[in-house]
């Protein structure tokens, strides 16, 4: 029977063709008919029975016996395919979550991945403002050592010309009350003034040759560092104007830049004759700036 | 140097190709050199428009043969006291013609005392190479020297001066030292950290800078016209000729004459005196900040065009025992234009 039934599905295979759901579809079927090989082989092998019993060329009881061996056979072969079909639809259910489980993990990656994204643009950030910070910080400390040198040197001169002054008083004592030596006291009071002019400048930064680490809040660094240069520029101050006072020079302040715009006054409204006018100004381009910007705005921490 | 010969258009040009994606901002940059005045401003294009005239003049008869002859030639002048007064590259190159010396409104970097009657004209030629502003009282930002440190000069009065021209012609003025303008054009990829030089007709200024902030600026009074004066001398020819001769072509590391030598022995002599300068700056110690990495050193201006120039300067730089590390020397790629175009960084930024 299975030797049978095999013959039979090769036959069929060899007089048959395939097609597609689609091409079937194109060609207007909506439906098939479908019949198993098995059962045209069972109506085969029926017939081929009934041809057999009715030839007379097997008796009823070989016939019998012949037809129930091969229900037998078929029994088995329905169990087996049976088992097989159980074993297949495991395999499915086994598939299917599997692939529910893949998805489940593919979705989670995806939200680990942009979270990650996201700590990443923080830990970005938070590096940019921190090298902000740190030039900031570089910037104030170049500036306050700078003012410290200045102050050293202006402190140290002071010292030296209260010293020049005390054996000046000393050495011309009948001088002292009208006034001191007039040519010693003008070069003190531009020295002093000098000195006072230098401390009200601001200092020149200069950077740190190694920078400690960041702080916590690079503000309360600033403001830290700022209240210091502060402090060091009143006790300067303080320091010159005490000296000032001795000299009677403490009331002096700078003046501000003169002004010259009264300079052209004179030049105003007289019109030149000339051809300017009917020439073209004749441009060139040149290499853009526009990257020496972006990094003068990244420098300064605007962009 | 770029040249033009054409007299038929004031200023002088020369074309870079130059990035596209740039957001036009006001601001104006203006070099108020002793040799050139070069205006920049951002264009369309994403670049930079600049400007370029030399800062000379030249009188000559008023006679209205002259008049209507410069006329139809389109070479610029003014009238100016009865005379004609020819401007720019044009005056430059009649000089030459005539064997005569150009009228100069500034020497050593500054006005000169001596050409007062000069600042009318060359509010003129500032005002062309500017032009309007395009809002009232845009930013213009102008260059002024910093203090020399082997003469005694006035720099008050020059920038007080020029704010004055600026302010009138209805820009907000602002100066900013000529060798930091330098800094900004040319030490971007060094985060403006370094040493800009300016090597211009009167002066060649120093900066050194700390991540754009200036920590020192000086000038000497040497730069290229007293190259051409001591040339002249030598050569005894007019100060004119002698720029000629070192504008024509000159490769300072191989003379071909006479006149080339004595172009390329105070060349030499210029570079190493800058040089001399600026190491016994920075060994004096004030207020010179320490450089944990080596730094760069930019030249800039007119007087560095000069074929070999930068070659000699490593040449010099090589001989002298310079307190700092010191990692790229570079000539920068626009050198006449890059004191403007710093000028328009600052302006641009607001610096």
């Amino acid at each position: 029977m299975e030797h049978n039934v095999q013959d039979l599905k090769d036959a069929l295979t060899a007089r048959s063709h395939t097609a597609t759901l689609d091409e079937l579809k194109s060609r207007g079927r909506r439906s098939v008919r479908v019949i198993r090989a098995d059962d045209v082989a069972q109506m085969i092998d029926a017939a081929v029975n009934q041809a057999i019993a009715d030839s007379g060329m097997m008796s009823p009881q070989e016939v019998e016996e012949l037809e129930q061996k091969s229900r037998e056979q078929f029994h088995a072969l329905l169990e087996r395919r049976q088992a097989e079909m159980v074993d297949l639809r495991q395999a499915a259910d086994e598939l299917r979550g599997t692939k529910a489980e893949l998805a489940r993990m593919r979705e989670h990656d995806a939200g680990t991945l942009a979270e990650k994204e996201g700590l990443r643009g923080e830990r970005d950030q938070t590096a940019m403002r921190l090298r902000h910070s740190e030039t900031q910080r570089e910037q104030l400390v170049a500036a306050v050592r700078a003012f410290e040198a200045q102050r050293d040197e202006a402190l140290m001169r002071v010292r030296a010309l209260e010293g020049e002054l005390a054996k000046t008083q000393a050495e011309t004592p009948t001088t002292v009350a009208s006034g001191m030596n007039t040519d010693i006291v003008y070069r003190l009071m531009g020295e002093i003034a000098e000195m006072k002019a230098r401390s009200a400048m601001p200092p020149a930064p200069a950077p740190t040759p190694a920078p400690p680490p960041v702080a916590a809040n690079p503000n309360a660094t600033a403001d830290a560092l700022a209240g210091a240069l502060q402090q060091l520029t009143n006790t300067f101050t303080q320091k010159l104007e005490s000296i000032g006072r001795k000299m009677g020079v403490s009331s002096a302040v700078e003046a501000d830049a003169p002004s010259l715009t009264n300079l052209f006054k004179h030049q105003e409204g007289a019109k030149l004759e000339s051809n300017l006018d009917n020439l073209t100004v004749k441009a060139k381009s040149a290499t853009g700036i526009a990257a020496n910007l972006e990094r003068l705005k990244k420098l300064k921490g605007g962009g | 140097m770029t040249h033009n010969n054409d007299n038929n258009q004031f200023g002088r040009a020369q074309t870079t190709s130059s990035s596209a994606s740039t957001e036009v901002a006001l601001g104006k940059g203006l070099d108020v050199g002793t040799a050139n005045l070069a205006a920049a401003v951002q264009n369309s294009e994403g670049g930079i428009t600049v400007t370029v005239e030399r800062n000379a003049f030249l009188d000559i008869n008023a006679d209205i043969y002259s008049k209507n002859m410069l006329t139809k030639l389109k070479v610029p002048y003014v009238m100016h006291n009865s005379k004609l007064v020819v401007v720019g590259e044009a005056a430059f190159e009649l000089a030459n013609v005539f064997g005569k010396d150009t009228r100069r409104p500034m020497s050593d970097g500054l006005l000169s005392p001596n050409e007062a009657d000069a600042l009318p004209i060359m509010k003129m030629i500032i005002s062309k190479i500017l032009g309007e502003p395009r809002v009232p009282g845009e930013p213009c930002y102008f260059c002024v020297p910093a203090e020399s440190i082997d003469v005694d000069n006035n720099i008050v009065y020059h920038q007080g001066l020029f704010e004055g021209i600026v302010n009138k012609m209805g820009y907000t003025a602002h100066a900013i030292n000529e060798a930091h303008a330098v800094v900004f054009s040319e030490l971007a990829e060094k985060d403006f950290t370094g040493v800009g030089l300016s090597f211009g007709g009167g002066m060649a200024n120093a900066c050194i800078a700390y991540k754009s902030i200036p920590c020192v600026s000086f000038s000497v009074a040497r730069g290229g016209d007293w190259i051409d004066k001591n040339v002249a001398q030598v050569l005894g020819v007019k100060k004119s000729k002698a720029t000629f001769i070192k504008e024509r072509g000159v490769d300072i590391r191989d003379p071909k004459n006479r006149e080339e030598e004595a172009v390329a022995i105070y060349y030499r002599n210029l570079i190493s005196y800058v040089l001399q300068n600026i190491k016994a700056r920075f060994e004096s110690g004030q207020n010179m900040p320490n450089f944990n990495e080596p730094i760069d050193i930019a030249c800039a201006g007119g007087t560095s065009l000069v074929g070999g120039f930068i070659e000699v300067f490593r040449d010099e730089f090589a001989k002298i025992d310079f307190p700092l590390a010191v990692g790229r020397i570079f000539r920068s790629e626009d050198a006449l234009t890059a004191v403007a175009r710093g000028c328009l960084v600052a302006a641009a930024i607001g610096e």
